[in-house]
């Protein structure tokens, strides 16, 4: 349950006989396991409760009271008894008498409302400030006894309590509560104890309010004197004769440490750049919001603040603040210039997008590029001049298009954060993509600063090494294995016993209906658990087995000798069963499927589900009806939330992801099955995670090696998930194995670990980050180099180097890379030679094919590789001028023939033509198949004609997929719909819009360039050829539909089309993209004017158009 | 004489003439009986100690009403009403509580400040109530309505501090009822129901400990150096020194469950005689 930080953190415990990190560790764990209410370890209740117990006094005691305690043994003993007394509430619940909790005490009214607080208190001494805020949830809705001597006292203490809980939630108390209650001074000698409490309590409150506005920067003073003024109290309270107030006392001192901890943390105290503006103005904003910083901000603020005056490689787990510490380098950095901001995914770039809106409010312009790495001619999403004070955020593949097309605009560059940088470790062309975008980015911007950032880091001080070298600037290393939240990780078996039992009684049943030949049956699981953390240790007592309320389907099936027991489909059966079961418990269950994305769907659809909890959720409803359109048939998932289900993978639209992630977040989906290769930036708020099986879906490219590499970061990042900091403190995560079978107390961990899981003996931070380069380098080196050998990274290098006859740039870029950095041997004149040799190697793919010089610039603009531009130039070159179209529908078929005439290996570099096994348009994967069968093409044309002129997808599905397949909204393996939102993200979406890119390039370049063609462009067919990567991108195949979805804001593909249908842009705005932006403005605001569309006169609407329509309307959800 | 002075004068005499008697030791505990307690001196040194307890009650109290109370009120008046209040019913309380007030209220207050006494001798001399001396205690506050812990003090256990727990119990004709109620306090006390308050009463008396024993207080309640006092005052015909089996529940070396208890001649007037004493005190301590 606990990650090496907790482990690092214990170190600092008192020395006291037998309390080490690890049986404190397996104390803990075991108390989580009992408290669940799901699974019963061996042990008994009551020792557990006594050791807690004794932990609890021993090391508040030791934190709050004892002399000369340094800051860092402090944190780990409050931590520790604040983890006790939260588990202690737990394990208590069972069996108490609930009369004898509703005593009056007399601090907060009662001794359960005390402990949630001294938790509380205790978890922020320790710098646990979301557990803190979790501990005090709800206190104020705890049953109180009525004891107090008056009536006012009672009314002070409630007061102070609510004062103290907003400084637990760092948010200040309603305003109702601003004024303290007033002391009635009356002269009653019998009363004066309960005057004096109350005046204590005021006064405790009082220093709590002033503390909170400090910490939110709503004053100017130096520092909120709530340390003084509570030392100033206990000075008054400590002492024998003041036993009346020993409560009051007590709750002082911890708030007293309490406040010192926050004044050392509070993000008021981080001292700003030289140029202060910026950095103050988001103090001044963010101090209203989060005023503290979390231990890793706290530790990049001490390393690289102000300035950031280094760069940092920091490995920190997930949910441990990172997009804090990416905050603080950006507030600091813009004093200086732009910031770019990579992330390896769209989603990702849309939740940093908003996390830094909320987090810098309209004071800074924050930019989502979200474009792919394809070349565009059009303004959108392109940097253009200086930026300003902006912070751009994007992917590496749309930052190397912006790269290539305005390299100036870098030179203003201040800071680079690259969040999940592991990505440069990842086989195929994203890893070297990145690489060499940052590579770049160093070269053309000098002045630039960098932030890596990961989870899964493990060498963070070879990359700083790498950026050191890089830059000649110093980098911090930074491992701060700090995190809010613990996760217990376990496997799941069936009980052997219970097993047999089950498998008795369903074969008695099956034998008394002689006609059947299954019978379905639950076996009862059990899970062997480690009671530290990873599953590193080898010794016995750090595992416990522990028997369960969770069970697993299996059947019985009749044979010629007997009854047998049948465990197909275990796996995915028992992920949901377990998933329901954690979930009937309390749980918010997150099951990741990782073998395949399809079986998500399945496995939903078979699960009992929940009961529906709260009123509709419109937003919902609005997404789901814009999938509906889009898919042209009723999404499924509708069915599912309706049972509390959610379901969240790739084969699904973007809209169904958002409705999922809502209802999940919203507690409207108790469960939510996704795949592995979603657990990257899936930020819900599990308390459980289901791992079912741990085989990943299956990619042929990669080798053994790299695919088990990629299978324990998917596993370990889907770990990760659980326990999301301010949902639960702890969480579990269970891992079922591919196969089923038994689990007992004579299994060995060691044994159940390399036959169920071997990734769980890992940490987070496993991952030794590589280049992706180093093959290639050695292989220029070495004079190896040749096209076909150097495989997808050195072709991604090839498509992104400038690889011209000046080979400076490239020797600036290349020189910068991680790969040169980890080569000791390798200096200048090397990396010379290896930009010299692949300049030689472009040359000479030019000369065999006869090609021009500026293919090379071509090449570089358009993002292909030299070789793929040079195969498509050699299509290219043959077209007619007179052919040319003035139509985007039309290019996209120009592209279509261009890609038929193309080599079958370089149009595969290009396109995942795996993908259409399974597809009508099958022989495109088979090189031989796809020259034998042309139709493939035909269809290929259509399926990409139909993407442009915005038939549904199911209407796609049946062009493209299965004939059959209109109206079929099935979502499981096999099934058209998935098929096609696959197709058309990968194909489409991704890779056509690179290859248009290309022939954008090319056709534009040879118009100027190749006198001998003599090619002239019409300006409509220019501005359409312009418009095609954008267009098949959008699925808009003409101006109108593409102006709707450029700067009308409807970017659903079908919306934009119906949008041009009704309110076509008149053909004179066509003309420009400013003319064009100036009126769709005016027109959105009559199109998605909800009474414009409710009147049958003035606009004719199909009852889904309508409700699609509205849905855009309506829709505010973030 | 400044009333500090009578204070320590009173507990030189109760240290010189209280004794603890080892009556029996079981299995689980020990059992300790109190004498001394009939003469004329010890009952004056009693009734003057216990007024000066609540003298230090209320100059904390006064401390604590200047600093935060608009008007603090009068000392003389104040000791002389808390006296007061912890002898005679308050004007307008029932029948009933008129009726029980000395049974109720006036003796186990008396009872606690007597535990307190032989807790208190134990920081001068040494004596069998613990096993090393009385670093610190904390004053019983006596009010019903708050919760605490009767009787808390640290001692010096082989240069660590310990904490010792006392639950006093007056009975005139019930000790072994009573006796059997402290016990079953030890019981929740032994089961961490009370953790928050002995975590309370610490915050109270760390200052009164010096620095060696502070820094060894956590490690003192890891190892849970603790004895508990079970103190009986009784009028009843009872062997206080037989074995109690409720006791060997409680999972601690006998030698840390020490039932101290005492009996007085003649129950009533004893109890009468201290609380006269406590009257002819105040001018003493409020000169």
């Amino acid at each position: 349950m606990f990650n090496r930080g907790i482990t690092q953190l214990l170190t600092e415990l008192p020395d006291f006989e037998g309390l080490d990190s690890d049986s404190v560790k397996r104390l803990l764990t075991s108390a989580y396991l009992e408290g669940l209410d799901l699974a019963t370890l061996a042990s008994e209740h009551r020792p557990l409760a006594a050791q807690l117990r004794r932990l609890v006094t021993a090391l508040e005691v030791h934190a709050i009271l004892v002399p000369g305690v340094q800051e860092p043994a402090r944190r780990a003993s409050a931590f520790v008894a604040a983890e006790s007394l939260n588990l202690l509430s737990d394990l208590d619940d069972e069996g108490r008498d609930a009369a004898e909790e509703e005593v009056f005490f007399t601090a907060f009214g009662s001794r359960e409302r005390y402990r949630r607080i001294e938790a509380a208190l205790l978890y922020r001494i320790a710098a646990f400030d979301a557990n803190a805020e979790i501990a005090a949830r709800n206190v104020l809705e705890l049953p109180t006894g009525d004891g107090f001597e008056t009536e006012q006292e009672g009314v002070a203490c409630e007061w102070a309590l609510r004062q103290i809980i907003a400084f637990i939630r760092l948010r200040p108390a309603a305003t109702a509560d601003a004024e303290p209650p007033a002391v009635d001074d009356a002269d009653a000698p019998e009363q004066l104890v309960s005057r004096i409490r109350t005046a204590l309590w005021r006064r405790t409150g009082e220093i709590c309010g002033d503390h909170i506005r400090w910490l939110r920067l709503e004053d100017e003073e130096p520092d909120s004197g709530a340390v003084e003024a509570l030392g100033a109290l206990g000075q008054l309270l400590e002492s024998g004769t003041g036993a009346a107030y020993a409560d009051i006392a007590h709750v002082a001192r911890l708030l007293r440490f309490a406040c010192e901890g926050t004044t050392g943390r509070a993000l008021r105290g981080v001292p700003p750049p030289q140029d202060p503006s910026v950095f103050l103005a988001y103090q001044q904003r963010r101090c209203r919001q989060k005023p503290l910083l979390w231990p890793s901000a706290e530790r990049y603020r001490q390393v690289c603040l102000p300035g950031p005056a280094s760069h940092a490689a920091v490995s920190m787990p997930t949910g441990s603040g990172k997009s804090g510490v990416a905050e603080l380098a950006v507030a600091q950095a813009l004093t200086r210039g732009w910031v770019v901001y990579l992330a390896p995914t769209r989603a990702l770039v849309r939740q940093v997008r908003r996390d830094l809106r909320a987090a810098f409010g309209s004071d800074i312009e924050v930019r989502e590029f979200l474009g792919g790495a394809e070349f565009t001619a059009l303004a959108d999403d392109s940097l253009e001049g200086d930026p300003g004070r902006a912070v751009l955020v994007m992917t590496p593949e749309k930052c190397s298009l912006a790269l290539r097309q305005s390299p100036e605009a870098f030179a203003r560059l201040s800071l680079c954060v690259f969040d999940e940088c592991h990505l440069i470790g990842e086989p195929g062309n994203r890893g070297v993509l990145a690489e060499l975008v940052l590579a770049q980015i160093l070269h053309l911007a000098p002045a630039v600063t960098v932030l890596m950032q990961s989870a899964l880091l493990e060498n963070p001080e070879e990359l700083a090494a790498w950026l050191r070298q890089a830059t000649g600037r110093p980098c911090e290393p930074i491992r701060e294995p700090w995190r809010p939240t613990r996760t217990l990780r376990a496997v799941a078996g069936f009980d052997g016993p219970g097993l047999e039992r089950a498998q008795e009684l369903a074969s008695r049943e099956l034998a008394a209906l002689p006609r059947r030949v299954h019978m379905p049956f639950n076996a009862p699981l059990n899970l062997l658990v480690s009671l530290q953390g990873a599953w590193a240790q080898d010794n016995p007592a750090d595992y416990a087995l522990a028997r369960t309320a969770l069970t697993a389907p299996l059947t019985v099936s009749r044979t010629d000798d007997g009854f047998n027991v049948n465990a197909d489909g275990y796996v995915n059966n028992a992920t949901g069963a377990v998933a329901q079961g954690l979930a009937d418990a309390g749980h918010r269950v997150l099951a990741f499927i990782p073998a395949n994305k399809h079986y998500s769907f399945s496995v939903a659809a078979k699960l009992r589900g929940f009961g529906q909890e709260g009123g509709p959720d419109d937003q919902i409803e609005h997404l789901l009806d814009l999938a509906d359109f889009e898919l042209g048939a009723p999404s499924l998932l509708r069915q599912l939330l309706a049972r509390g289900i959610a379901v969240h993978t790739s084969a699904m639209l973007p809209e169904e992801r958002r409705a999922s992630e809502r209802a999940y977040e919203r507690g409207i989906a108790k469960v939510v099955f996704a795949t592995g290769t979603l657990a990257q930036g899936l930020n819900l708020p599990a308390t459980a995670v289901v791992i079912g099986g741990i085989r990943i879906g299956y990619d042929p490219k990669l080798s053994t090696a790299q695919r088990e590499a990629r299978q324990q970061a998917q596993l370990l990042n889907a770990v990760g998930r659980a326990g999301r900091p301010y949902v639960a403190a702890r969480s579990l995560a269970i891992v079922l194995p591919n196969d089923a079978w038994e689990l007992g107390p004579e299994d060995h961990a060691q044994v159940v670990r390399a036959k169920a899981a071997p990734f769980l003996a890992q940490e987070d931070a496993s991952f030794a980050l590589r280049s992706q380069l180093e093959g290639l380098v050695g292989q220029a080196l070495q004079g190896d180099l040749t096209v076909d050998g150097m495989g997808v990274e050195g072709l991604t290098a090839f498509a992104f180097l400038p690889l011209r006859s000046n080979v400076e740039e490239a020797v600036g870029i290349l020189g910068r890379t991680y790969a040169v950095a980890r080569r000791p041997d390798v200096a200048e004149e090397q990396v010379r030679t290896v930009a010299a040799s692949m300049v030689r190697l472009g040359e000479q793919v030019l000369r065999e094919q006869e090609a021009p010089d500026w293919l090379v610039e071509a090449a570089y603009e358009s993002g292909l590789s030299l070789r793929q531009v040079v195969a498509l130039w050699t299509q290219v070159r043959r077209l007619d001028q007179r052919e040319f179209p003035d139509t985007i529908v039309g290019w996209a078929d120009v592209l279509v023939d261009v890609l038929r005439g193309t080599n079958h290996a370089i149009v595969s570099e290009m396109l995942r033509l795996g993908d259409f096994d399974g597809s009508l348009m099958r022989d495109l994967a088979d090189q031989a198949a796809m020259t034998r069968h042309p139709a493939a093409w035909t269809v290929f044309n259509d399926f990409v004609k139909g993407w442009l002129e915005g038939v549904s997808l199911t209407e796609l599905a049946a062009v493209a997929v299965r004939a059959d397949a209109a109206g079929k909204n099935g979502r499981g393996s096999g099934n058209p719909l998935p098929k096609i939102i696959g197709l058309t993200e990968q194909i489409l979406v991704f890779g056509m819009t690179r290859v248009a890119g290309g022939l954008t390039v090319l056709i534009t370049s040879a118009v100027t360039r190749e006198t001998d063609l003599a090619w002239q462009l019409a300006p409509r067919a220019g501005r359409a050829l312009e418009q095609l990567p954008m267009g098949l991108r959008a699925g808009a195949g003409d101006d109108a539909s593409l102006v709707w979805w450029r700067f009308g804001g409807l970017r659903y593909r079908r919306l934009a089309h119906l949008a041009a249908r009704i309110l076509p842009p008149p053909e004179d705005v066509l003309a420009t993209d400013e003319s064009a932006r100036q009126w769709a403005r005016g027109a959105r605001e009559t199109l998605l004017d909800p009474e414009y569309l409710l009147d049958d006169r003035r606009v004719a609407l199909s009852g889904d158009e309508r409700k699609a329509l509205l849905a855009v309307a309506l829709l505010n959800d973030a | 004489m400044e009333p500090e002075e009578a204070v320590d004068q009173a507990l030189e005499v109760l240290a010189a003439d209280l004794e603890l008697r080892e009556a029996h030791t079981h299995d689980s505990h020990i059992a300790l009986s109190v004498s001394g307690l009939a003469e004329r001196a010890v009952i004056d040194a009693l009734g003057l100690y216990l007024v000066g307890l609540l003298a230090g009650i209320v100059r904390t109290n006064l401390r604590l009403s200047a600093a935060l109370l608009d008007r603090t009120p009068e000392g003389r008046a104040q000791l002389a009403s808390d006296v007061e209040a912890r002898l005679t019913p308050p004007d307008g309380a029932s029948p009933y509580a008129v009726e029980h007030f000395v049974a109720d209220v006036r003796d186990p207050w008396i009872a606690e400040g007597i535990g307190h006494v032989i807790l208190a001798v134990r920081n001068r001399v040494e004596t069998l109530c613990l096993s090393g001396a009385v670093a610190a205690i904390t004053v019983p506050h006596g009010k019903p309505s708050q919760q605490g812990l009767d009787l808390f003090a640290i001692y010096n256990e082989e240069g660590m501090p310990a904490i010792a727990l006392g639950e006093a119990k007056a009975t005139r004709e019930n000790g072994s009822a009573r006796l059997t109620e402290a016990i079953s306090f030890f019981r929740t006390v032994e089961a961490g129901d009370r953790d928050v308050d002995i975590r309370m009463q610490v915050v109270l008396l760390r200052e009164a400990l010096d620095e060696s024993l502070q820094r060894e207080l956590s490690g003192s309640f890891w190892r849970q150096r603790a004895c508990y006092l079970p103190m009986i005052a009784h009028g009843d015909d009872l062997d206080m020194s037989a074995a109690r089996p409720a006791l060997l529940a409680i999972a601690r070396p006998a030698t840390h469950k020490r039932v101290i208890y005492c009996r007085p001649d003649d129950y009533t007037r004893f109890f009468n005689a201290v609380a006269a004493a406590m009257r002819r005190s105040v001018p003493t301590i409020n000169p």
